[in-house]
């Protein structure tokens, strides 16, 4: 079963997201609120996928992004955000994330993206 | 001494003009969550009032409601308030959690938080859009109370403070699920008469 | 006569009526009362000092080290008498959780308001005679200009008097 990490400042948005991952059959393993969470929780429990918020407390998961990449090049990260605008897609992209999806979404939106990634 | 805020009448139709479109956006985003509903824009509303006068556009100060505030930071930088009467925001609540919670506790004012980020950055996305620059936004935070004093609060702790506030008041109303509500942009500091330069460009091709 | 205030907004009645203020955030609420010749003053305070804010707004009744020499020049006018002023306050909330600038801030502006109210009406020499301030939700400050008496509310429901 696939391990995922939500990194999320909103409680709501981390159960949104949980109950669409835990119905297509992956494990929630760990939620984050912040970016700062979002690094050491990758670390801690080497999730095989995350689902990344940009705008957040503390630090932002553009930041977080980059910097779980630079220890793990192999980091499956998929942005999960409100703010869908190219030149942040872009960012994003580049500092290592490998899709970007732009809230709200359909729950088929985030899963077809998660397994292509599997 | 700081001269008082002018703008002229095409500069207020470019700024409704701004808010049409990042509303249009902002009520596909509220659509989606809600189901596909239908939801109507009202006409924005571009006003450069005093602080006093400023709790009568959302509907007096002693209305209860829900208030998500965030700051823009790009070319120009704003505050945004999205506000809900308190009543819009249960409901909202109810329709989002599918009738699991109807109620202030943690899980529903995450729902309103949530709402209000992806109102305000659907805006922004908007913005970004026409004037080919980005925007990002600061996490958005809530409270639920009076409306003066909400409104109070922020301008103390932004130092929004001039005599003349300029403020861009949109709209919008549903009516299965009984929710309406407003974002407001206040523009703050120089990147105002930018914005408007650079959108009165984009509209007129 | 029911006479309300609003932000940065200051008023003064004699006799009889009612003075209120609605939304107090991190704005606080201060009145002002002679009970000999019954005058009432009250005013909405936004922020705590007008110097920081060098000419970005004319108008001082914003700022507590401002607005309160102000009311006390109007109520004096009106026919109180500085011996008799008394002081009651209310306000200086943290509505919001998070610091709203997204910054590190050490003091509320709810906080600072509350301390230059304070400090102001010590310089006045005016006694403070009750206050309602602090926490996390909204008030209204009403006060009854025959009697000097304050009520404060809030959205729960809650009562207090002053």
């Amino acid at each position: 079963m696939s391990k995922v990490l939500i990194a999320d400042d909103t409680a709501f948005m981390r159960m949104t997201l949980k109950n669409i991952l835990e119905k297509n059959g992956y494990e929630v393993v760990g939620e984050a609120e912040d970016g700062v969470q979002a690094i050491e929780k990758y670390k801690e429990l080497n999730p095989s996928l995350v689902t990344m918020d940009i705008t957040m407390p503390n630090l932002d998961g553009i930041a977080a992004i980059k910097e779980i990449v630079k220890n793990d090049p192999e980091a499956k990260i998929v942005v999960c955000s409100a703010m869908g605008q190219k030149a942040l897609v872009i960012e994003a992209l580049n500092a290592g994330a490998k899709d970007f999806i732009v809230k709200p979404f359909q729950p088929d939106r985030i899963i077809d993206s998660l397994k292509k990634f599997q | 001494m700081k001269k008082d805020l002018e703008i002229n009448s095409e500069e207020i139709d470019i700024l409704k003009e701004l808010g049409n479109i990042g509303l249009g956006n902002a009520t596909i985003s509220l659509s989606e969550m809600l189901k596909d509903e239908k939801i109507k824009m009202l006409v924005p509303d571009v006003s450069l009032i005093s602080l006093a006068e400023v709790p009568d556009l959302v509907g007096g100060p002693e209305k209860p409601v829900a208030a998500v505030f965030s700051r823009a930071i790009g070319e120009a930088s704003f505050f945004l308030i999205f506000l809900m009467p308190e009543k819009s925001a249960l409901n909202i609540i109810k329709a989002l959690t599918e009738g699991i919670r109807e109620e202030f506790c943690s899980l529903g004012r995450s729902v309103i938080r949530e709402v209000g980020n992806i109102v305000s950055a659907s805006y922004l996305n908007a913005l970004s859009f026409l004037t080919d620059s980005a925007y990002r936004q600061t996490p958005p935070i809530l409270a639920i109370d009076m409306a003066g004093a909400i409104l109070g609060t922020i301008f103390a702790e932004a130092s929004i403070i001039e005599d003349s506030i300029l403020m861009v008041k949109t709209s919008f109303s549903t009516e299965v699920n009984d929710i309406e509500g407003c974002l407001i942009i206040v523009p703050h500091g120089e990147g105002l008469k930018k914005i408007v330069d650079i959108l009165g460009l984009e509209l007129k091709k | 006569m029911i006479t309300q205030v609003r932000i940065a907004e200051v008023v003064v009645q004699r006799e009889s009526g009612l003075l209120i203020t609605v939304g107090l955030g991190s704005c606080v609420g201060v009145g002002l009362y002679d009970p000999v010749t019954r005058t009432a003053g009250l005013a909405h305070i936004l922020l705590s000092d007008s110097r920081q804010f060098n000419g970005k707004s004319s108008n001082l009744l914003k700022y507590a080290d401002t607005a309160l020499p102000l009311m006390m020049d109007k109520i004096l006018k009106e026919g109180a008498l500085k011996k008799n002023l008394v002081a009651k306050i209310a306000g200086g909330s943290q509505l919001f959780k998070y610091n709203i600038t997204g910054g590190v801030s050490n003091e509320s502006v709810g906080k600072k308001n509350i301390m230059a109210v304070k400090k102001a009406l010590l310089e006045m020499s005016i006694p403070l005679l009750g206050e309602d301030v602090g926490g996390n939700y909204g008030r209204t400050m009403r006060m009854h200009v025959a009697s000097g008496q304050v009520e404060i509310s809030s959205l729960e429901g809650y009562i207090k008097l002053l």
